[in-house]
């Protein structure tokens, strides 16, 4: 990017942020990966006991944390180094710079285009800006999803159910999704087939593409949560046949709560999926507004956005954005497929060990995501050798045991689970 | 027309009292301010240069800074040293703090992204088309709005803009148009365009005897002026942070009326989640419960969907704890002294003010004769404020004090 951030922070500080992605190597240069030890210095919160608790959220890394620090000192302080006129062009500059950016990194993140991404609060928010957008149930249509969609989003369809739309949900079969049972419920009434690509349950890397297909051929969309796939498992929303996406960007996006990305693929905007939200503005063209009102427009000039900013409104949280910048870059740098490629053995140490202690997976066997899930045979006294070992997995449902690894995990953190919980 | 000097300080000495007063009144735990002048203190900015601009946004001060900081540490480092009890007390507070503010209950506040966010929360809850209803507005209402409203208008919608009248909201053009099929009447309480208040308690009168709704926007209004949504009769409201109330953008709060919630209004973002039951998620079943069970939120928090902005939400609640302790009405006291005299001072042939007359808010607009000339002298004497069309805005806040007025004056006199 032509625009960088900081050059026009605070220049004192500014500096060592970059050289210390990685970790006393050129900024531009890749971690080497393999010595994890400076990926976990890029995370303080990897002192502070074993974190294996990314799948509920991903600490902040120094250089995102240094960078919002920036930012609240620029809201506070920088931009009054200029006069009113400067300092709104510059804020201006700067707003729109970096939010390109980081539309753009994410865009590269799922291989889509910039203009199919819209901000938003919240992964939530955005699957509901295309169901509210679609309107299915006006049109008689149906919507299909399943047992593995994330909880908030089966509340929303039986909600939706409640209210009167069509809504068929596939049960998973031994934790797995089959694309059969997609085929079997799918018709030409099917209007949206919604899902998530990593499972929060047991982190099963959901079918898409096979289902995706099946839903295509009927002539419906498909839309997927992609929360905890997004920054830890490859997407391509292309190949993978995702026609929406949103995602939150506190997870795997290493970034905060309340900022958020809506994926809507470009020929769907304002066909498809109506805007439910209008961005844009208007100009008032008569007096006393102004004084020569242009005959040649109407009283009130309509100025809508483009592409998908059309379903964003107001302003998102700017230090949000200004942690994606920063945590982008930093996923970027490092790689998805590179990120996946150090978590793997992590999670195949797991699924090799933790059964042989009475952990019983439900995560299957080859899943190529962060997140495995066991069955806990004791939770009370699991809690509590783990408590003892200063060691953060989720342990929910009664008797399931989330882990979730990340950059910054090794081996001796796998095996410091397994040597408390043996 | 002379300065009014002692009639601008007795304003401004009053306040000042009052901040005094309110600080002792709450004890070792509340912010001490003694005066404004070290409120000033807190706000790195303004200490640079007069910043007459927080209509457009306020800069953040060391307290607010200070509590977006604690939660930014939290989810760095995680719990530890206090840091996770910090983000769950903030989180906890500040709806109510905001709820005290404008006169509601807790339970009527839900979190927003922003202003805009949170109206159309509220239209499309109402389902206005689909009723057959219509929407009256004004042009004094945000142009964001206006701009949300014709793209609904476009789709079919019945939208009503009235025009107003010199710069004032034409009342009697607004009761012409509200009639037994207006199912919302949306307004800005305090206009970003020249400072103008709306007659709320007039307008909700109105739409109420048809069977509408009224909705006002009071990201101009929420810690800039008085307010109770109750006495005034508002159905809705909503606002971002980042104006009068001193915190981020990216945050906001909407409020709904309780008896509007769920029944007038939809809840179409679905917060809230499913329980399984049934194997394998429970082996065995609960047979007496469905299943998959879910029991929907039932206050205010059914239109919030998904997680916020927490950092910003950490900073209100140090925002919150401040103007609380100043009060309101103190504030706008210590700024409408400050608007007072730059209306009275500037001379009219030269600066035409738009912001009508007894409008009791701190922002104050006019219209330069020499727009260029205007800009000029404001650089010269590097004054921040807003220029915009061919309209000057001041609105200062309770961090201004009479110097920065004094150089604004010094500059356009």
């Amino acid at each position: 990017m032509n625009f960088n951030r900081r050059s026009f922070l605070a220049g004192g500080v500014a500096a060592s942020v970059a050289s210390q992605l990685g970790c006393g190597q050129e900024s531009d240069a890749a971690p080497v990966l393999g010595d994890l030890d400076s990926a976990r210095r890029d995370f303080p919160r990897s002192a502070n006991g074993v974190y294996m608790n990314h799948a509920s959220q991903h600490p902040l890394s120094a250089q995102s944390a240094r960078a919002m620090r920036q930012y609240a000192d620029y809201l506070a302080n920088e931009c009054s180094r200029a006069g009113w006129y400067e300092v709104s062009d510059e804020a201006k500059a700067l707003g729109g710079a970096y939010k390109r950016e980081v539309k753009e990194l994410f865009a590269r993140l799922i291989n889509a285009r910039p203009s199919e991404i819209a901000f938003c609060l919240s992964t939530t928010v955005g699957e509901n800006m295309v169901v509210n957008g679609m309107g299915i149930q006006e049109s008689g249509g149906n919507v299909v999803t399943n047992d593995l969609h994330y909880s908030s989003c089966l509340y929303n369809y039986k909600m939706r159910q409640q209210r009167g739309l069509d809504v068929r949900i596939v049960k998973h079969r031994d934790w797995r999704l089959d694309p059969a049972d997609f085929e079997k419920v799918i018709d030409d009434k099917t209007k949206l087939v919604a899902l998530t690509l990593v499972s929060n349950v047991n982190g099963l890397l959901a079918p898409v593409k096979e289902i995706a297909d099946i839903a295509h051929r009927n002539g419906a969309y498909v839309y997927a949560d992609i929360i905890q796939g997004c920054g830890a498992v490859p997407i391509d929303v292309q190949a993978m046949g995702i026609d929406f996406a949103a995602c939150s960007t506190y997870k795997w996006l290493m970034g905060l709560r309340g900022f958020a990305y809506l994926y809507i693929k470009e020929d769907l905007q304002g066909t498809v999926v109506q805007p439910v939200q209008f961005g844009g503005g208007v100009s008032f063209n008569y007096e006393p507004w102004v004084e020569d009102p242009d005959s040649g427009s109407g009283d009130i000039v309509y100025r809508p956005k483009q592409k998908a900013s059309q379903y964003e409104v107001g302003n998102v949280s700017s230090v949000g954005c200004v942690c994606q910048q920063e945590a982008l870059n930093f996923i970027h740098r490092v790689g998805v497929d590179e990120i996946q490629a150090h978590v793997t053995p992590l999670t195949e140490f797991l699924q090799e060990e933790m059964p042989k202690i009475g952990y019983a997976s439900i995560t299957p066997s080859g899943n190529r995501s962060p997140i495995t899930t066991f069955r806990v045979p004791d939770p009370k006294e699991a809690e509590r050798r783990l408590k003892e070992a200063h060691i953060e997995v989720t342990l929910r449902f009664g008797n399931q045991m989330r882990v979730s690894v990340s950059v910054m995990n090794n081996q001796q953190d796998v095996e410091a689970l397994v040597a408390a919980l043996a | 027309m002379p300065i009014n000097r002692r009639q601008f300080l007795g304003a401004a000495g009053a306040a000042a009292a009052a901040v005094h007063a309110a600080c002792e009144s709450q004890g070792g735990a509340s912010p001490t301010l003694s005066d404004i002048a070290s409120i000033r203190e807190r706000y790195p900015r303004v200490l640079r240069q007069p910043y007459l601009d927080t209509a457009a946004h306020c800069p953040l001060s060391t307290h607010t800074r200070e509590g977006m900081q604690k939660y930014m540490d939290f989810h760095m480092y995680g719990g530890g040293e206090g840091r996770g009890e910090y983000a769950g007390e903030a989180m906890r507070a500040v709806k109510p703090q905001f709820a005290r503010m404008i006169g509601a209950k807790p339970s009527e506040i839900a979190f927003v992204q922003n202003t805009k966010a949170g109206e159309d929360i509220v239209v499309n809850g109402l389902d206005i088309q689909a009723a057959g209803g219509n929407v009256v507005t004004n042009d004094l209402h945000y142009a964001g709005s206006i701009h949300s409203f014709l793209g609904r208008k476009k789709a079919g919608m019945d939208v009503r803009i009235i025009k107003s009248k010199n710069w004032v909201t034409d009342l009697d053009a607004m009761e012409a148009a509200i009639d037994k099929k207006t199912r919302l009447v949306a307004i800005t309480l305090v206009s970003n365009v020249n400072g103008h208040v709306e007659d709320a308690k007039a307008l909700t009168e109105m739409a109420h005897a048809n069977g509408g709704y009224v909705y006002a926007d009071i990201i101009q209004a929420a810690g800039a002026i008085p307010i109770d949504v109750k006495a005034l009769g508002l159905d809705f409201a909503a606002c971002s942070n980042y104006k009068w109330l001193q915190g981020c953008r990216g945050s906001g709060f909407l409020y709904v009326r309780e008896e509007l919630q769920g029944a007038a209004v939809k809840d179409l973002l679905f917060p809230g989640y499913v329980r399984f039951n049934y194997p394998p998620w429970v082996d065995p079943a609960d047979g007496n419960e469905d299943p998959m069970p879910f029991s929907p939120p039932t206050n205010a928090g059914r239109y919030q969907a998904g997680n916020t902005a927490r950092e910003g939400y950490c900073g209100q609640y140090e925002s919150f704890k401040v103007m609380e302790a100043i009060g309101v009405e103190n504030m706008l006291a210590h700024t409408m002294a400050l608007v007072d005299r730059v209306r009275k001072e500037l001379p009219e042939s030269r600066y035409r003010c738009i912001t009508p007359e007894g409008a009791r808010s701190p922002i104050l607009v006019l219209i330069p004769a020499d727009y260029e000339g205007t800009q000029a002298k404001l650089k010269q004497a590097n004054i921040q404020a807003t220029m915009t069309g061919n309209r000057l805005r001041i609105s200062p806040n309770i961090y201004n004090n009479q110097e920065d007025v004094d150089k604004l004056l010094d500059a356009l006199v």
